[in-house]
């Protein structure tokens, strides 16, 4: 028998939470390791516990989903994270997704695929409310026409890739340096192969496209 | 009285001897000198009545500035010839005594003044001061200084002489003697001599001795001695006069008289003659030893006391007790029944034609020739006594008109012609032209032409302009001109071969064609095409290119009758009128007639100058001439006046400013005078020191910085200046004597009227800065005011939009966390129970509709949400929001939007990044709402000091009010809070609309006060 998948919820709305909770627990797979009801003391608890997924609201007091989730990636804590917000922006999944989340469910139908996001994300894949399955489907698409547009992008390794989006949520080689644990001089070399590889002229340029394009690699 | 008697006791008896040589002399008896008429002199006497002190002239001396000064019992006197300026111990300090006795000026211009309580006093511009102070008796009198050629000052007291070592007072040696020393010169080798009451001291080598001739005859027993302008040393002494020549006084004059009489003053003239004066009488002894006498008896009794020449020659005598006697050289003579005219009065002039002498015409007709006189009459032929006109014709006949017809003379015989049947009242002028022809002017008869034998005449009914004729004579170009009563006629003469005409033709002037006064007395043609015409009553015209300038009295003329025109052939025109004889520049009166001076003076000669009369007899022609030998002749009611052009010589006249006073406070003459502000009247008293005839000298002045042209003073020696405005001037003051010759100095005094404060340039600069000062202050108390009710107004404004942005934000969180929650909980509830296996198919509907329900709920509470409140602009940063929202905007129309948007996160505060986004949002909602474009660009973009938004679209545009503030405006309220949101983020924006290019809206927010 598989070992159950430790939970972390984080929601400002009690009543919510608890909703939640019930519905969690109705799985006996899944066990809820800890609450918090504000972003500060999720990241606290995130630290302290051992914790597979942990499902953020958005929408929090002190420190939202975003920040916390930076942090997580940060802190290099092997956390999934699920996103389960009300809120149904297409800026908000794209922007979830960088970060590297693999969960966004709306609240809307928390009820129903809750149980089903946490399972899926615990065991590496990606979930997403069905009502925005169309996002998806847009982020997809985009990320076809801009290796269509610049097939360059293909050319591109996995680690200049992260690079790349790392540069679009406007890190500095420094921060980049230190975020994955590698020199400066290394991130240095690695911009100038892109710039190289998807033939970017100018100081602005590279920043640009990481910016534009950060969402479709 | 010691002194008296020191300087006055001199000589017993004079017998008067002229050495002719100094071998061989002769004595006069001076009873015998020739008495000098009044035609040598013209004398003149002041006493206190005219303003002395006191009537006894003990001392005088011209000094070098040209005044007159006099010693009197009743101070010091100065003199200009018109005022008596007195210095006595009441207004003078330095004064103690009022008994002046002698007075001297040394070779530096101090004037040094003894009294008779032996104070020696000095006076310098104006300054006295106490040189040496006598101890009061009257041992200590002074009577005499010398300064001598060392510097050394010789005062000469009642029994001794002072030597002051150069001038100190310090260092002073007294020599006594038992005399009083009346009078001190130096000689040129040095040698100093005394004259005194007893004998003739002289000092040499140091030593004083009693000088005695070689003969050692004591003639020198009592003595005045003086040196006159040659250096010769003249004395007078109890034997006679004599005079040092060849290192040894010689007697020129003995005094032969053995009576005891005083000699009181010797003064030398610049003609090495002699002057003295003897108890009432002046005598004077030329070089060639004539001794004349001039008697005063009628103007002193007291006897002379004192003597001086002035420069000007006049010869001035102090008397005791009767005051002051000028006695001038007289410069115009005379001719009268005294020297055996016919008359006293005195028609018409002529020269001989053959240089015998003078005709003179009056009651009968005196032919004068070197003192002989023949005189014509009735009884000698003549058709009527009185004389009215007098030509010579060529052929030496001398035509004679009277007041009973016309007669000639010649080599002896009169012939008379009788009265034609035109009316002949007399002959007023005669005149032969070059053509031969003889012209009669006849009072009331026209002008008769006489040829050949043969009369003709010539009246107003053949074109003359009056039958008056008084004047008749011919110009270089042979026209006539006659002057009458009633104008002037001229025309061509008439040839001498030619028939005498029928009729002339004249042309005529008068007063219509701008001649002063129709009565022309004198016509006189000058070489520069000029006529000056004497008019009786209008003044001299100038007639030059066809125009007359009048010259009257107000102008400076002397005399509106003119009746003689006479060119001295010096540049002045000598005219006869009826209140005397004047002399001007013809130079002068051309400037005048030319506009380039102001006026003029005449030199004026009258009774004054020894005229019998003052009143020219100027009604008969000719009335003067002027003689071969350049003397003017001119007719006089009384007598004839003979001038000789020479006298007008150019004289120094020196001009001194005398008194200032301000305000009727004396000021300091010799410095530059201050008017302080509320000073206001000055009054500037200036002389012009000439002594001939002072009350004649013609001042004018001017102020330079206030007048361009010189004030014509006339005789007036005050110059008032009320209310000079505040400047710098310089008041200059020249004079003209007597024969109207101007000085060629000036006096000068410079004024500086102080401006009152409020008017100096550092009180108005004061004021100036002042009044910008307040300017700038109210601008600025203004500009303050605005900017606090514009800050407030702002601070409302911020207020305002803040509290909007939080209600919204309230509103958003309210509707989000609260009802948003609740109803995700409904919706999340039902759906539980609609999962539920348990319930009955009718409650699943149920939950399944509440379900539904609820998320409808939910998307309008996010619709209305994301309206209240752009919730990117938190989570996703402000580029994102901004994306987002004009993406959302974009997908909801058919514009095509552009957008380029720089990272902006962490540019603003978070509260500014709500304000910059609806800066944003208002524009893009206005291309939605009323542009109708197709097309809108929208471009932010970050520089490192600022941020550049440009927005525009392609639509139909607006017409942007100056005056966006105005509610009513199509934009209203979004662009009033789109520019009010752009202020509270410290950026400018503009916006430029027209229907053909859109409209396009830049905003620029300076980053540098972030």
């Amino acid at each position: 028998m598989k070992a159950k998948v430790k939970i972390f919820i984080a929601d400002d709305h009690p009543i919510f939470r608890n909703g939640l909770r019930q519905i969690i627990e109705t799985d006996s797979r899944l066990k809820i390791v800890g609450e918090a009801d504000n972003g500060e003391q999720a990241i606290s608890a995130l630290e302290d516990l051992e914790v597979d997924v942990a499902i953020l609201d958005i929408d929090m007091p002190q420190m939202d989903g975003f920040e916390v989730v930076r942090l997580i990636k940060q802190k290099r804590l092997s956390i999934e994270v699920i996103f389960l917000t009300m809120h149904k922006d297409e800026r908000f999944l794209n922007t979830a997704f960088d970060l590297g989340i693999k969960g966004y469910i709306l609240k809307d139908s928390a009820v129903t695929e809750i149980v089903q996001c946490v399972k899926s994300v615990s065991e590496g894949q990606e979930f997403v409310s069905h009502q925005l399955l169309g996002f998806l489907i847009n982020r997809a698409r985009n990320a076809t026409e801009l290796a269509r547009k610049q097939p360059q992008v293909n050319q591109l390794t996995p680690t200049e890739r992260q690079i790349l989006k790392l540069i679009g949520d406007y890190k500095t080689s420094k921060e980049i340096a230190e975020q994955m644990a590698i020199g400066i001089r290394t991130v240095e070399h690695h911009r100038a192969n892109i710039c190289e590889k998807m033939e970017l002229k100018g100081k602005h340029a590279l920043l640009k496209f990481a910016v534009e394009h950060k969402s479709n690699l | 009285m010691g002194i008296v008697k020191v300087s006055t006791r001199l000589i017993s008896f004079f017998v008067l001897f002229i050495t002719l040589s100094l071998a061989t002399g002769f004595a006069l008896d001076p009873n015998s000198a020739k008495t000098l008429t009044d035609n040598q002199f013209l004398k003149k006497r002041w006493t206190t009545e005219e303003g002395l002190p006191q009537n006894t002239i003990t001392s005088m001396l011209q000094t070098r500035d040209g005044y007159l000064w006099l010693g009197t019992f009743g101070g010091l006197v100065r003199f200009d010839g018109i005022r008596f300026t007195i210095f006595n111990t009441a207004n003078t300090p330095a004064l103690h005594s009022n008994r002046v006795m002698a007075l001297y000026e040394d070779a530096d211009g101090m004037l040094w003044i003894g009294t008779e309580t032996g104070d020696i006093v000095r006076e310098q511009n104006g300054s006295f001061e106490i040189f040496k102070t006598g101890d009061g008796s009257s041992n200590n009198v002074v009577l005499s200084f010398l300064s001598d050629q060392r510097g050394d000052l010789w005062v000469g007291q009642t029994f001794g002489i002072w030597h002051f070592a150069a001038k100190q007072s310090n260092a002073a040696t007294f020599y006594s003697f038992n005399q009083g020393v009346s009078s001190i010169v130096e000689d040129g080798a040095g040698d100093i001599w005394l004259g005194t009451g007893g004998s003739l001291i002289r000092w040499q080598n140091g030593n004083f001795s009693e000088y005695q001739t070689t003969k050692n005859d004591n003639i020198f027993s009592a003595n005045v001695i003086q040196k006159d302008s040659a250096g010769n040393l003249w004395t007078i002494t109890g034997k006679g006069v004599g005079r040092f020549e060849n290192g040894e006084f010689k007697l020129l004059l003995e005094n032969s008289l053995n009576q005891t009489r005083y000699l009181t003053a010797i003064t030398p003239d610049k003609n090495k003659q002699v002057w003295f004066g003897y108890y009432e009488s002046v005598y004077k002894l030329g070089e060639s030893g004539v001794l004349d006498k001039y008697d005063l008896s009628d103007l002193t009794k007291g006897g002379i006391r004192s003597m001086m020449f002035d420069r000007e020659g006049n010869l001035w005598i102090g008397t005791n007790g009767d005051g002051l006697i000028r006695l001038s050289p007289r410069k115009i003579k005379t001719l009268s029944t005294i020297d055996g005219l016919a008359s006293d009065e005195i028609t018409t002039i002529i020269e001989d034609s053959e240089g015998k002498g003078v005709w003179i015409g009056g009651v009968g007709l005196t032919h004068w020739q070197n003192g002989q006189k023949t005189i014509y009459k009735v009884e000698n032929g003549l058709p009527a006594n009185r004389i009215t006109a007098l030509r010579f014709a060529s052929d030496g006949t001398l035509w004679i008109g009277t007041l009973g017809g016309l007669a000639s003379l010649k080599d002896g015989k009169i012939s008379v012609y009788p009265a034609s049947s035109t009316f002949r009242a007399s002959v007023k002028t005669i005149f032969e032209d070059s053509q031969k022809n003889l012209w009669f002017g006849w009072q009331g008869g026209g002008l008769e032409l006489y040829r050949n034998g043969e009369f003709k005449t010539y009246k107003t009914e053949n074109g003359l302009i009056h039958n008056d004729v008084r004047f008749i004579t011919e110009d270089r170009t042979g026209q006539l001109w006659i002057g009458t009563v009633g104008g002037i006629s001229t025309f061509k003469t008439i040839c001498a071969m030619c028939d005498v005409p029928e009729s002339i033709e004249f042309t005529n002037f008068n007063s219509q064609n701008g001649l002063s006064n129709n009565f022309v007395r004198d016509i006189y043609e000058a070489e520069d095409d000029t006529f000056w015409i004497g008019t009786y009553g209008g003044g001299l015209n100038r007639l030059r290119n066809g125009k007359f300038t009048a010259v009257t009295i107000k102008d400076g003329l002397g005399d509106d009758f003119i009746s003689r025109i006479l060119p001295d052939g010096r540049g002045n025109f000598w005219l006869l009128g009826n209140r005397g004889i004047f002399s001007v520049s013809r130079q002068i009166l051309n400037d005048f007639a030319d506009g380039n001076t102001q006026g003029l003076v005449c030199g004026s000669y009258g009774a004054a100058d020894g005229m019998l009369s003052s009143e020219g007899n100027g009604g008969n022609s000719p009335a003067g001439s002027k003689m071969k030998d350049g003397t003017l002749w001119f007719p006089m009611i009384k007598g004839v006046t003979i001038i000789d052009p020479k006298i007008i010589k150019p004289q120094s006249l020196p001009v001194l400013i005398e008194e200032v006073t301000l305000d009727r406070e004396e000021l300091d003459t010799h410095s530059k005078i201050v008017v302080n502000p509320g000073q206001e009247n000055l009054e500037i008293h200036y002389t012009g020191l000439s002594f001939s005839k002072p009350e004649q000298v013609r001042f004018r002045y001017k102020l330079e910085n206030l007048d361009t042209n010189w004030t014509e003073a006339g005789t007036r020696r005050i110059a008032y200046f009320p209310h000079l405005p505040p400047g710098d001037y310089r008041f200059t003051v020249i004079a003209a004597n007597s024969d109207a010759v101007w000085s060629d100095s000036a006096a000068i005094l410079e004024i500086t009227v102080l401006a009152p404060f409020w008017m100096r340039w550092w009180f108005i600069v004061i004021v100036v800065f002042f009044f910008f000062g307040l300017l700038a202050f109210s601008y600025q108390f203004r500009l303050n005011h605005l900017e606090r009710r514009r800050a407030t107004q702002e601070e409302l404004s911020r207020h305002l939009i803040n509290a909007h942005e939080t209600e919204r934000q309230r509103i958003a969180a309210e509707l989000h966390d609260g009802l948003g929650q609740s109803l995700l909980v409904i919706k999340n509830r039902s759906m539980m129970g609609e999962m539920s296996a348990t319930g009955a198919k009718v409650s699943l509907e149920q939950f399944k509709n509440i379900s539904e329900a609820a998320a409808h709920a939910i998307e309008e509470v996010r619709h209305i949400t994301y309206n209240l409140r752009p919730y990117h602009l938190n989570r996703l940063g402000l580029t994102q929001a901004l994306e987002e929202m004009i993406e959302k905007v974009a997908d909801s129309t058919p514009i095509a939007f552009e957008n380029r948007i720089s990272l902006l996160d962490d540019t603003f505060r978070k509260d500014e990044e709500v304000i910059f986004y609806r800066i944003i949002q208002e524009c893009v909602n206005n291309i939605l709402k009323h542009s109708n474009a197709s097309q809108a660009k929208i471009e932010i973009s970050r520089h490192e000091r600022d941020i550049f938004v440009k927005i525009s679209d392609n639509g139909q545009g607006f017409v942007p009010k100056e005056d966006n503030a105005d509610p009513s405006h199509k934009g209203g309220f979004g662009l009033i809070g789109m520019a009010e949101r752009v202020r509270m983020l410290g950026g400018t924006h503009a916006i430029e609309s027209s229907p053909e290019h859109g409209t396009t809206v830049t905003v620029k927010i300076n980053l540098s006060d972030k």
